[in-house]
């Protein structure tokens, strides 16, 4: 049952295989398709080993011919590399259904790379992959193959070779780019003295990756951090140089599968589904002991007390993660004033009530308490991470919510933080200000949410909020927060159409958008950037081809604010007809209805998707709780 | 236990081994199996065959010994020799 002793390398924030788990995967086939998926997912979802990855992989390749429809969303990736990938792939596509993706991989042939990259018909090329993986040996770069104290420096040379490659495959058909640094050897020649001497491999390693990181600065291009996984792995074990020799296997089999899986988090966050959420439990997760059982005084978080300091480990890591823009909720079985007075009160506590997004202690099962946190921060239930010290509670939420993640927890709660980030379920993509705030602005609408209940009319409480939006054109300053909202934002989004950082750029000078962004200040604080919406002046009327909006601020009327700056930028260029396309997804069934509210009629389409149309002469101007400034 | 009867369960593990990792239920190993006689057997599943076994019987082959099987009867001595030292 319990991953012990702890080991990175076997995943040990996943459950442990089932026993049956061969059987399972050999009965994928005979399995009606949603269900297939379903097992298919959740077996992909236990720490599997690379044997047993490959099985899966093997199984479900076949088993997804007779099931087109997977119904999770699909990422083309291309990896570009100088060493054999055999054993990789198979582990990628398994991790890649662990983090809901369904995941198509290209990959160059071997020693083709230059090749693959310059070539517009090359195979990665022309599949027009969401995004190419540069996944380079630094036994395969151009760097000298030993040391040589006369030579020159090499570093810059191998960067620059990389980057022509990056080039080329971006010119070429691919969409996004992911570089890996480079785990450096575990050896060196001269001891401590290495750092300094330059051309060992431990001095090339470490140049490259700075310089390296100072080429991605400002760049949409996104990096696999593979020399802090070596290095959390340990560098002897990362590497098998019999591997390498054999078979030229990268680094060390058993290591394939936590490689798999910091990559496929990567790709999740790209496509916007990183979680979002951490929920705890209270009795031995967050303190020591059972406070109900045991007492304000005989709770354990108190510094100098060894099982004190593990629970403290765990609220401070809590609350960096709040800093980082996490949200924190309690769900636990205790009673509610008990459980909350030692918020309040208890003078070790490191977390506070004002920490908290929503407080949950009553005695209903958790999984009904997690639906509940969800709908009150208005997020997705696969947008939480639930951690309780007790391994039925983990079961039942595993099988009622699937989409909850829920790491396995060690029995020693020294082990609770390093597991917990071990699981990385919070990959980022890019850190803002908004990201800062965030656990603030979610606060601030609970106390919003409160007010409203004194306030029976929607507008006077609306009023009450005293509102200000901000509207723009998009520009290099907002340019970040921007693409962040298009790739992360699911319910209020019309087309959940994705854009990276260069196209959202080149729009800020193409004539043939119109574009905006909008920021939201009210009585309780500034909400940031919430709304973003891009427009293509077709000929035959302004096409809303993107609008979406923060779910923090629904219900506030700021869509009609945004729909009159549209009708009038339109007024104003003589557009009379506009038009507005929504494509469904599983997510944003909330704007099904949003065209047909603010007065279009449907013109073509379906449910899964449909056009609709606005005649600017028709529109009626409305009187909004807010006050609107343009730049 | 007599030598004969060690080499008969050794025999079975490595069958065991060798499903997994040829990803083939039906082999059927004897003494004289040769590479030749599966299919999936190529130079990247021969290095897992081998790390395989290395799991499977707690002991680290050398690269000289990786690549260069003749039979399966070979193999069972190489593993037999590295248990009993």
């Amino acid at each position: 049952m319990d991953h012990s002793p702890w080991s990175f390398e076997q995943l040990p924030w996943l459950p442990l295989p089932s026993a049956d788990f061969a059987r399972l995967s050999d009965a994928l086939p005979q399995l009606p398709c949603p269900e297939r998926i379903r097992t298919v997912c959740t077996l992909a979802g236990s720490a599997l080993n690379t044997d047993q990855s490959i099985r899966l992989a093997r199984r479900w390749r076949k088993a997804r011919i007779e099931c087109p429809r997977t119904g999770l969303p699909t990422f083309r990736l291309a990896i570009a590399s100088n060493a054999t990938l055999g054993l990789i792939l198979p582990c990628i596509e398994v991790s890649a259904l662990r983090h809901g993706l369904h995941l198509e991989v290209i990959a160059t042939d071997f020693g083709q790379t230059m090749q693959a990259a310059l070539d517009v018909n090359s195979s990665v090329n022309a599949a027009r992959p969401d995004a190419i993986l540069m996944a380079m040996d630094h036994r395969g770069l151009p760097f000298l193959p030993g040391f040589d104290p006369e030579a020159t420096d090499s570093v810059c040379e191998t960067l620059d070779h990389l980057e022509r490659m990056r080039d080329g495959f971006l010119r070429n058909g691919c969409q996004a780019v992911i570089w890996q640094n480079l785990a450096p050897t575990p050896e060196g020649l001269f001891g401590s003295l290495e750092p300094m001497i330059p051309n060992t491999w431990r001095w090339r390693i470490e140049r490259f990756n700075q310089g390296l990181i100072e080429r991605l600065q400002g760049s949409s291009d996104r990096l696999l951090d593979v020399a802090g996984l070596a290095m959390a792995v340990g560098l002897h074990r990362w590497h098998d140089a019999r591997g390498w020799q054999q078979a030229r296997l990268p680094f060390s089999t058993a290591c394939v599968p936590l490689y798999a899986d910091h990559l496929s988090r990567l790709l999740a966050a790209m496509r916007g589904r990183s979680r979002k959420c951490l929920v705890l439990d209270l009795d031995n997760t967050l303190w020591g002991g059972v406070i109900g059982d045991d007492g304000m005084t005989g709770i354990r978080m108190a510094e100098g007390d060894p099982v004190g300091e593990a629970y403290r480990a765990m609220q401070r890591l809590a609350l960096d993660l709040r800093a980082r823009g996490i949200l924190l909720a309690i769900c636990s079985k205790n009673d509610a004033e008990i459980a909350s007075r030692a918020f309040r009160e208890h003078p070790e506590m490191i977390l506070r009530p004002e920490h908290i997004a929503v407080f949950i202690a009553n005695w209903e099962d958790k999984a009904s308490n997690l639906r509940r946190i969800a709908e009150r921060l208005n997020i997705g239930i696969d947008s939480l991470v639930f951690v309780d010290d007790n391994p039925v509670e983990r079961a039942q939420v595993r099988s009622a919510l699937p989409e909850v993640a829920v790491p396995e927890l060690p029995e020693d709660p020294a082990l609770y933080v390093t597991t917990l980030l071990a699981g990385g379920y919070f990959e980022a993509i890019g850190f803002t200000s908004e990201d800062r705030q965030r656990a603030d602005q979610y606060q601030a609408n609970a106390t919003r949410e409160e007010s409203r209940a004194e306030h029976a009319d929607l507008d006077g409480f609306l009023q009450s909020l005293e509102m200000r939006l901000l509207m723009q054109p998009f520009d290099a300053l907002g340019r970040a927060r921007i693409v962040q909202l298009v790739n992360k934002t699911n319910q209020f989004n019309l087309t959940t159409q994705r854009y990276d950082a260069r196209e959202i750029e080149r729009m800020e000078q193409d004539p043939s958008k119109w574009t905006l962004q909008v920021r939201l200040l009210d009585r309780f604080g500034d909400n940031g950037m919430i709304s973003v919406v891009i427009i293509d002046k077709r000929a035959d009327g302004w096409m809303i081809e993107a609008w979406l909006m923060s779910c923090r601020v629904i219900s506030r009327r700021v869509e009609e604010a945004v729909f009159e700056r549209i009708v009038a930028a339109a007024r104003q260029a003589g557009v009379e007809v506009l038009l507005g396309s929504y494509v469904a997804t599983e997510r944003n069934g909330l704007v099904r209805e949003h065209y047909r509210k603010l007065g279009f009629e449907r013109l073509s389409g379906d449910d899964a998707a449909s056009i609709w149309r606005f005649r600017v002469a028709d529109h009626v101007t409305r009187s909004l709780p807010m006050i609107i400034e343009e730049n | 236990m007599t030598n004969n009867q060690s080499k008969q369960t050794n025999l079975e593990r490595l069958e065991t081994v060798f499903k997994e990792v040829f990803d083939d239920s039906a082999i059927v190993l004897t003494e004289r199996t040769t590479p030749a006689d599966i299919e999936a057997w190529d130079s990247l599943s021969n290095l897992r065959m081998f790390m395989a076994l290395e799991n499977e019987f707690g002991i680290r082959f050398a690269t000289q010994e990786i690549g260069h099987v003749q039979d399966v009867g070979w193999l069972v001595d190489l593993v037999d020799s590295k248990i009993i030292s």
